[in-house]
């Protein structure tokens, strides 16, 4: 299956071993391009609230630095942009877990986080299916294992929204309107929150 | 299909990542839009923290210390620090000052101090300059002696030393985006 976010791009001049340009290596996209689609990404998850989307950008570039620093990115990244989106969703995660368990006057462990955050920021292992093991990597079994109790046709494109796809793009690779595979998202949080009213056969 | 129920969606682990599908699912059917024109301003400043973040830990790992702390003063917040700076400011001759910045300057708190800073400005509008001060809160009673050094819109930095009331000022510093350092003072 080809993804539509899959790109490659031309590599900035930057000194050989520098994190810029270890980065360009290992995700296929130039560095400029890299801040557009995390900016982006991250604007929009904060629905437009600039510092708090540049805050969101910001801690997003640092999982990258220290996936690179640390040796964890090694492999160079099938889809860029689709991987590049869900780091900042994982990093959104990130954020959405700290006010929860502030919330709830818990205690919130760096140890778990990075555990979960870096499932969503390592590098996929293609040859087990694109739709699969990235997001599973993300997912505790918990999840797992409520998502794959979805419908299939729910599934999917639940699947894909973690994996960091947009609707376009889903609807590209599965095959159905746009509108469909946010109505199926839609339908799946419902569901997965206990509702079900807007699940459809 | 039957519904699910809390016993088997519980847990903090599922409620987050379905917080997160139900903050995408509203987006699409809200009118923000991931492809939305965004100002040139936004992205030059979005692509100087991933520069500032990338650039800034590779001089933390070839120089083995990896002690020193950042925190960025962006242009956003410049800009919010003017608009919420009384009218007088931009008006007067001479300097006014304006709100806080809090700032957590990074890993501030090994060294002996609160992580979060305070950063201080007062304007002067007219030369497009600000005096700008960073305060330290020491929460032990033996805190490292420390530097704070800021790096500059062109990349030239300045340093001051912390005071014993926990002070760095910084005289004359152009109001665009700069970014704070904490080093122990023995170094640089």
């Amino acid at each position: 299956m080809e993804d539509p976010s899959a790109e490659t791009g031309d590599h900035q001049a930057d000194s050989a071993g520098s994190p810029m340009h270890r980065f360009q290596d290992l995700v296929g996209m130039t560095f400029d391009d890299a801040v557009e689609v995390i900016y982006r990404r991250a604007r929009w998850l904060s629905k437009g609230d600039v510092p708090a989307a540049q805050e969101l950008a910001q801690d997003s570039w640092q999982h990258i630095y220290e996936l690179l620093s640390e040796g964890r990115l090694t492999e160079p990244i099938q889809s860029p942009t689709a991987w590049l989106r869900r780091l900042v969703q994982n990093v959104m995660l990130e954020r959405i877990r700290r006010e929860t368990a502030w919330k709830r006057g818990g205690q919130y462990t760096t140890e778990s986080l990075d555990q979960r955050v870096e499932g969503g920021a390592e590098p996929q292992a293609e040859d087990e299916g694109p739709e699969s093991l990235a997001v599973r990597e993300d997912m505790s079994a918990r999840l797992l294992a409520a998502v794959e109790n979805l419908p299939e046709h729910l599934r999917s494109v639940t699947e894909l929204i973690l994996k960091g796809h947009t609707h376009k793009e889903i609807a590209e690779l599965i095959g159905i309107p746009v509108n469909t595979s946010k109505t199926r998202l839609r339908a799946a949080v419902e569901l997965l929150r206990g509702v079900g009213s807007l699940v459809a056969k | 299909m039957s519904r699910f129920k809390e016993s088997e969606t519980g847990g903090e682990g599922v409620n987050d990542h379905v917080t997160l599908l139900g903050l995408i699912s509203e987006l699409d059917a809200s009118d923000e839009h991931e492809d939305a024109t965004i100002p040139e301003s936004e992205m030059t400043e979005a692509q100087r923290r991933a520069l500032s973040v990338l650039n800034r830990s590779a001089t933390t790992v070839s120089a083995e210390d990896s002690l020193d702390s950042v925190a960025t003063i962006t242009l956003a917040e410049i800009e919010e620090w003017l608009r919420q700076a009384p009218q007088e400011a931009v008006l007067a001759r001479g300097s006014m000052s304006v709100p806080l910045i809090n700032k957590v300057v990074g890993n501030v708190a090994d060294y002996g101090y609160a992580p979060e800073a305070e950063i201080e400005g007062d304007i002067d509008s007219e030369a497009g300059t600000a005096e700008i001060t960073v305060v330290l809160y020491a929460v032990r009673e033996d805190p490292v002696p420390v530097r704070v050094v800021l790096t500059l819109a062109d990349q030239s930095t300045r340093t001051a030393s912390v005071d014993e009331f926990g002070l760095a000022m910084f005289p004359d510093v152009p109001l665009k985006p700069f970014t704070v350092h904490v080093v122990p003072r023995q170094e640089r």
